[in-house]
């Protein structure tokens, strides 16, 4: 599979070797499809995962990481069905004839395409150009079932970008922990309390709030770009109005340009 | 580090107790949504219990100036015909709230249960209420009597027997507890002697049951205890009508004769029903229920026990600033000399926490700019490194093999 990122499509049937060997990783464009989809392994059916191999080339992880053997990458070409428009590892690499080329795969394989672009809107929030950086969320334990949405690194469920941290109470989260995330490139950072009234410790809800809005200190300082944070209400069997929510506002987020 | 997780976040969701919980928790997050945070009933239910404490104290002290604990006057005090119209309307109220009050209780109970509110820290108020809930049932108990009739006679049986019960229980019988627990109340000699006793208890017990109100909410700080006005009205309105709606008073009831029990007497829902279960059980082994079911409530926290250490604060860097006592919900804060304190140098007041107070919420740790306080199992230290961690893998695009490995040992 190759990522144009001029285009922000996938093309599933060309250039997968480029990448292979450019990126240091190897997977580098990958990592957060991949880490989605070993994320949903366990959560999908048969038929889903049949699907997927039949329309998208399957990553094997089991090779070493950024090191391709020649003998692997010749296994990879074996593999890939054949084309005749598809261009060869050089070619591609040269960068000639690419912009036909992608055309003309575009053309070819626009299912394959298309299947790869869903994935990227889906998964990747706003342009399709840009890959998510980090969005953490400080979570209280007893506003969201965080069994159903948090996995054993603290990252959540389908959605790996997002990294949770667990608090007894929402009341407990500093706004210079907030600022402090924003600060060090976070893209965006998110609190989740109970209902004000509902809260589980009495009044953490009703505190962080205050915090939130300047009604009480210590506070969010005002030159923080607001537009990176927000504050969620939730309750424990509002599983899905807090990922809408929350879905909400990741696509409220401003996109970070490539150079930042 | 070990972090310490509630146990709410371990349960299976298929489990009974756990549906029973998210029941609960739906009618509360619905009842929110409806009746709005100020007003809603479930986020006040200990205010509720209160307010109609009050309500029930209230009449009571109005109730003083048209009842006399005398067998003669009292027989039927608001039941017979010539009897005040305006006692016998506080005296249903009164007998209103104070049904509602059994039944906000028990609403409060299951709410808190159900909530997981009754853990850790927090098990203290819970056995507190449970204290509350045995006094209020005596206060039921005695209160019904003090109508001086035939019903009032069955009561006093069934209490008695109900007191007498752990001498007839296998080994604890030995003690004689039952004798010490009735001695009080029936060892009178004569009817005015019993009635005075039981007005005694009923009053009496009232004013325990106040100083063990406060008792109960010490550690709550500040205790929302007042309803807002709107809710003080409905309240009182449901109170009435309840009373007017549902007399109590049974005017073919014959009075007080001890000469001549009653043979039957009518089950109501609400003053004999829970006796309904003596007939069947008999006092012992009601007896033997009732105290087996107020232990297992009382040390229900000890089942799955959560314990989560208090909050510490370093006194070297507290600057006095109040910012963690106006946020703590469980006066679990409270403000010493800082000269006292060896070490610090500092003048003024430093904040100290009293650890049988704290639930280890952490909401003083998110108040104090200064850093002094921590949760010894969630520092801040761990909190940042923890921020810094994951802003750091998120900065580097193009290079995240620190994510990969971990993506693939999940594998």
């Amino acid at each position: 599979m190759t990522f144009d990122t001029a285009n922000g499509k996938f093309n599933a049937s060309e250039g997968f070797a480029k990448f292979i060997s450019e990126s240091p990783t190897g997977l580098a464009p990958f990592e957060e499809e991949s880490a989605f989809l070993l994320d949903e392994f366990e959560n999908a059916s048969p038929n889903q995962l049949e699907e997927f191999e039949e329309t998208i080339e399957t990553i094997s992880l089991s090779e070493p990481v950024g090191e391709r053997s020649q003998e692997g990458e010749e296994e990879v070409r074996e593999d890939e069905t054949p084309d005749e428009d598809s261009q060869s590892f050089e070619d591609v690499a040269s960068g000639e004839e690419e912009t036909e080329d992608i055309e003309t795969a575009s053309e070819e394989s626009e299912t394959e395409s298309l299947v790869g672009e869903e994935i990227v809107r889906e998964k990747f929030p706003e342009e399709a150009g840009r890959i998510p950086q980090s969005v953490i969320g400080f979570v209280c334990r007893h506003a969201v079932d965080l069994s159903s949405i948090m996995d054993s690194h603290g990252r959540m469920i389908g959605r790996s970008w997002i990294h949770l941290i667990d608090f007894p109470c929402a009341g407990m989260v500093k706004p210079s922990w907030v600022e402090h995330a924003i600060n060090k490139g976070a893209e965006g950072v998110f609190v989740v309390a109970c209902y004000p009234g509902t809260c589980h410790h009495r009044r953490g809800a009703c505190v962080i709030h205050g915090r939130w809005n300047g009604l009480r200190q210590p506070s969010l300082s005002e030159n923080i770009d607001r537009k990176r944070l927000t504050l969620i209400f939730s309750n424990v069997i509002e599983r899905e109005e807090f990922i809408e929510k929350l879905e909400n506002f990741l696509q409220d987020i401003p996109a970070y340009s490539m150079d930042d | 580090m070990k972090r310490i997780v509630p146990d709410i976040q371990r349960h299976r969701h298929s489990s009974i107790r756990w549906r029973v919980r998210r029941f609960v928790n739906t009618l509360e997050y619905y009842s929110f949504r409806f009746f709005g945070m100020d007003n809603c009933p479930f986020g006040q239910s200990g205010a509720i219990v209160l307010a109609c404490l009050i309500l029930c104290a209230f009449t009571g002290v109005l109730l003083l100036f048209f009842y006399v604990p005398v067998p003669d006057q009292a027989v039927n005090a608001f039941s017979k015909p010539e009897a005040s119209r305006l006692g016998r309307f506080i005296q249903e109220t009164h007998r209103a709230c104070a049904d509602i009050l059994v039944l906000a209780i028990l609403l409060h109970m299951i709410r808190i249960w159900a909530t997981e509110r009754f853990r850790g820290p927090r098990s203290r108020n819970w056995r507190k209420g449970l204290v509350l809930l045995v006094v209020v049932g005596i206060l039921g108990w005695s209160g019904y009597i003090l109508e001086w009739n035939e019903r009032a006679m069955v009561l006093i049986a069934w209490g008695q027997e109900l007191a007498l019960s752990p001498n007839k229980w296998p080994l604890i019988g030995l003690l004689r507890i039952g004798s010490l627990l009735s001695f009080p109340i029936f060892s009178a000699q004569n009817e005015s002697d019993l009635l005075l006793r039981i007005f005694a208890l009923h009053v009496g017990g009232a004013l325990i049951l106040i100083i063990l109100l406060m008792w109960h909410l010490k550690r709550i700080t500040p205790p929302r205890i007042f309803l807002p006005i709107r809710a003080w009205i409905v309240i009182s309105i449901l109170v009435i009508m309840v009373g007017q709606m549902m007399p109590f008073y049974d005017e073919s009831l014959m009075a007080f004769n001890p000469f001549a029990p009653p043979k039957s007497i009518h089950v109501d829902i609400i003053t004999t029903f829970p006796f309904l279960f003596y007939s069947i059980l008999g006092a012992p082994l009601l007896g033997a229920i009732l105290l087996i079911a107020f232990l297992g409530l009382f040390f229900l926290p000890d089942l799955r026990p959560y314990k989560a250490p208090a909050a510490c604060i370093n006194e070297l860097l507290c600057d006095g600033c109040r910012l963690c006592i106006q946020d703590c919900s469980y006066n679990a804060i409270i403000m010493v000399p800082a000269n006292r304190v060896v070490g610090t140098g500092k003048n003024g007041e430093i904040a100290r926490i009293i650890p049988n107070y704290c639930s280890a919420c952490g909401v003083c740790v998110g108040s104090c700019e200064a850093g002094a306080i921590d949760l010894p199992d969630l520092p801040q230290a761990q909190i940042l490194e923890r921020i810094e961690s994951i802003c750091a893998r998120g900065s580097d695009v193009g290079n995240r093999k620190d994510i990969v490995p971990e993506v693939v040992n999940d594998i």
